[in-house]
């Protein structure tokens, strides 16, 4: 069944502004326990894959609507909890929300096995609408979902389900966001014991603690790069390779698991990489006066910043061979330093770039994140060869660069565990 | 007359060194702004590396007129760089110290060159006194940290040295090697002490008296130190597994060596720096409040900065930054030291409060603590490489 045309996909959210707000905090155990069983009553009235696509085709249309007014107030009230300019949030939440299309979202019921389960999920604050993907998945599957909102990001899967609600209450029943204290161990025990499956994002001591208790789908912390192939960092290729690469570091200030830290350079000499790294700094550049860095950094993130910045200096003071390229007031940074290994950044646009000899020792240096690598976006004639290296060592999700912070729904997000409870095989 | 007013010119003028000296032996906090921004002109003329930075920073001397706008080096400045002076010489009885490191290669260590010892001397002596032994002129010392004479790159083991000459009385004793600590021997000096009558001050890192507590155990172990004893710690959490904060260590020493918390002093201090600061307590500070509201007290001859990280600013005092300071005593290095610890100013005091993190939770995405924490290879960047447990 076709419910779309009984769906109006912008007028909930398009029309007279109302109040956005962050997630329900939950009092306490009974309540959670109650919401539980609203759910699982919800489960019990069968509404079809191809409406629940239909459902979330539609929530997802409005939330890519620019002219949606609960969308902007969103975005507004996630700015100001992060500190992050609105054009970035626009730019950004459009990138994430760009491959959730109808017809992706119909292919996807397509394939899923129904689930008519509750699964509970604890949510990470450092990205607005991380885990969307796999939120979206539990509910095609047709399972019921209670989701713990992260303190420092309530906002964005509370509109979410709103906006559900808002177009088809019977499938709004079967999500609830709630948030609570993660010193609350209690009511995530209570989420635990109330739900088939727990999936959690965070930190690895984060789901370590969750995974104390019981099995959980876990997605731990990751770390993403770009590789720039010997032809593509070069000539003509130079200034639009080093733009997508400005954008995907630029995206969600380099806060998710998909933003680039390092670029690597493939290069018989180092002057090439360092023309890329002087290429990419002025994308960033650009990038800063489209899309506005924070005006107030956070105070650890700028004292690590400064850090990087300094070492860089004062190796290049040195006599590295390192050169330091920044833009004012933190807004980003550029480190060429030709033969390091992957590193994390501090975020906010700061990145590393390298040098490779070739894909041997590419391996090499991604190597002592083995196992934590996300994404990596490939600027190459011959991508499939850098593909093929990238997922032998992890990564799962290899994009061109300027799409990193759009996977496809089914990404096989930190190893695929969720595709494989929702019966998807990649 | 006129004989001697020509006398008077002809003297020479007197060096930038000693004018730091006699600073700090009758420091006037109304010179020292002026003489900050001299020493810094002379160390952007004798200090190659540091003329770089400057210029890199796009600093120029004759542009600086207050110490506000003297660039300040980052701690890591001095691992990445030699930051020496072309005064510096060995020969001449020039020291060199260097951070420690336990994660990190010997090459990546900071390297402190300073050129006149004395200065440093000076400094240290005549704030320890204050802050230390205002009430004694000389009292028995038990070192848990190696002297100069067994660890001569570590400024904490030349500082130990120091007190011990400056302060100490005839049965002092170092019980710690490069290699170890002790302990036995050191709880049965401090017995003898106790059983004398006679107060002692024990001098150590933090973690070093996390041994020896954990050695005293509870009860009956305990010692009673004699009133009038004390304790200097410094280097907090490092080198301990399950580190001590500010309260436990005076909860510790009250219980297990019987000193009395005014007598529990902190010390904080960096191999880049040859001035410390130390808890003000009633031992040192008359009026000073209980352990909650301790600051740390810089000597006359170093004024402390929390620096805005973006800008580089000094904050008003009440707010977070970054800490930094300019240290008159640091005249043969650089004396605009940038460190990477977090703290406040308040009331002239520094309420220091940590390491500035780079292990910040980051979700979904891998932070650079984590990594750290789960990379095996070598890291470039060690955590608390500066604080210097065992400088």
């Amino acid at each position: 069944m076709k419910a779309a045309s009984a769906l109006s996909s912008e007028a909930p959210l398009a029309g007279a502004a109302r109040s956005v707000r962050g997630a329900r905090p939950l009092r306490d155990a009974t309540e959670l326990r109650d919401a539980v069983s609203r759910i699982r009553a919800a489960l019990t009235r069968d509404v079809p894959a191809e409406r629940i696509a239909d459902t979330l085709g539609a929530t997802f249309e409005t939330l890519r609507s620019r002219t949606s007014a609960a969308r902007r107030d969103t975005l507004r009230k996630i700015g100001r909890s992060s500190g992050w300019s609105y054009a970035l949030l626009d730019e950004s939440v459009d990138a994430l929300l760009r491959p959730f299309t109808r017809r992706a979202l119909d292919a996807l019921a397509e394939r899923v096995r129904a689930r008519r389960e509750v699964f509970g999920f604890v949510m990470p604050g450092n990205v607005p609408g991380a885990g969307i993907h796999e939120l979206t998945l539990a509910l095609l599957a047709g399972a019921g979902v209670v989701v713990k909102a992260a303190s420092a990001e309530p906002v964005f899967f509370n509109e979410f389900a709103r906006a559900i609600s808002e177009i088809d209450r019977s499938v709004g029943e079967r999500l609830t966001v709630f948030a609570w204290d993660r010193g609350r161990s209690d009511l995530t025990a209570t989420m635990r014991e109330s739900v088939e499956c727990l999936i959690a994002f965070g930190d690895h001591s984060t789901i370590d603690a969750l995974a104390r208790d019981g099995r959980i789908i876990g997605f731990g912390s990751r770390l993403s790069a770009a590789v720039m192939g010997s032809d593509a960092a070069c000539g003509a290729n130079l200034e639009s390779a080093a733009s997508a690469v400005a954008r995907d570091v630029t995206l969600f200030e380099q806060h998710g698991c998909l933003s680039p830290h390092q670029v690597f350079v493939e290069a018989a000499s180092t002057d090439t990489a360092r023309g890329f790294a002087v290429a990419l700094a002025g994308e960033l550049t650009k990038y800063a006066r489209r899309l506005p860095p924070p005006a107030r950094l956070p105070l650890e993130a700028a004292a690590a910043i400064r850090r990087e910045r300094e070492v860089a200096r004062w190796r290049a003071l040195g006599g590295g061979e390192v050169a330091l390229f920044e833009g004012r007031r933190l807004g980003w940074t550029v480190i060429f330093d030709p033969a390091a290994s992957i590193t994390p950044s501090p975020g906010y646009r700061t990145v590393r770039v390298s040098v490779i000899a070739n894909l041997d020792e590419l391996k090499a240096r991604l190597a002592p994140a083995s196992g934590r690598l996300e994404a990596v976006s490939v600027a190459s004639g011959n991508p499939e060869a850098y593909a093929a290296a990238m997922r032998s060592l992890g990564v799962t999700y290899v994009s061109a660069p300027g799409a990193m912070q759009s996977p496809p729904l089914d990404w096989p997000h930190g190893g695929g565990a969720m595709l494989e409870l929702a019966g998807i095989t990649p | 007359m006129i004989g001697s007013r020509l006398a008077r010119h002809r003297a020479p003028r007197m060096s930038i060194h000693d004018q730091v000296i006699t600073f700090i032996r009758n420091p006037e906090p109304g010179r020292f702004d002026a003489l900050g921004v001299a020493v810094f002109r002379h160390q952007y003329d004798h200090v190659p590396a540091y003329r770089k930075y400057c210029a890199a920073r796009g600093c120029k001397p004759s542009e600086v007129g207050v110490l506000a706008e003297v660039p300040p080096v980052s701690t890591v400045g001095f691992k990445y760089s030699e930051l020496m002076s072309d005064e510096f010489s060995q020969e001449a009885g020039g020291l060199v110290f260097t951070t420690s490191g336990t994660t990190q290669s010997s090459e990546l260590r900071g390297r402190h060159f300073v050129a006149r010892p004395d200065v440093y001397r000076e400094s240290a002596v005549r704030h320890l006194r204050a802050m230390l032994f205002p009430d004694v002129e000389r009292i028995s010392i038990v070192a848990l940290h190696p002297a100069a004479d067994a660890m001569a790159e570590s400024s904490l083991a030349q500082m130990i040295s120091w007190a011990v000459e400056e302060f100490g009385a005839p049965a002092s004793a170092c019980f710690a090697t490069r290699a170890r600590i002790d302990v036995p021997a050191a709880v049965d000096s401090l017995r003898a002490f106790a059983a004398r009558g006679e107060p002692v001050c024990v001098l150590g890192t933090t973690a070093a008296f996390a041994a020896l507590f954990d050695h005293l155990g509870d009860g009956a172990m305990a010692i009673r130190l004699t009133p009038g004893s004390r304790m200097m710690d410094t280097g907090g959490a490092k080198g301990q597994l399950a580190p001590l904060v500010q309260e436990d260590v005076m909860a510790l020493a009250g219980a297990r060596l019987g000193i009395e918390p005014y007598c529990v002093i902190n010390e904080y201090g960096m191999t880049e720096l040859c001035s410390q600061l130390y808890d003000s307590t009633a031992l040192n500070s008359p009026g000073a409040n209980g352990a909650a509201s301790r600051t740390k007290i810089a000597p006359p001859w170093m004024r402390p900065f929390a620096l805005d990280p973006v800008t580089l600013t000094a904050l008003p005092d009440g707010n977070i930054g970054v800490l930094a300071f300019f240290d008159l005593a640091n005249v043969s290095s650089v004396s605009a030291v940038m460190t990477e610890d977090f703290g406040i100013i308040e009331r002239g005091g520094v309420r220091v409060l940590g390491r500035a993190a780079s292990g910040d939770s980051r979700g979904c995405a891998l932070g650079i603590g984590e990594f750290a924490a789960v990379s095996t290879r070598p890291r470039v960047a060690s955590t608390r490489a500066r604080m210097r447990a065992a400088r």
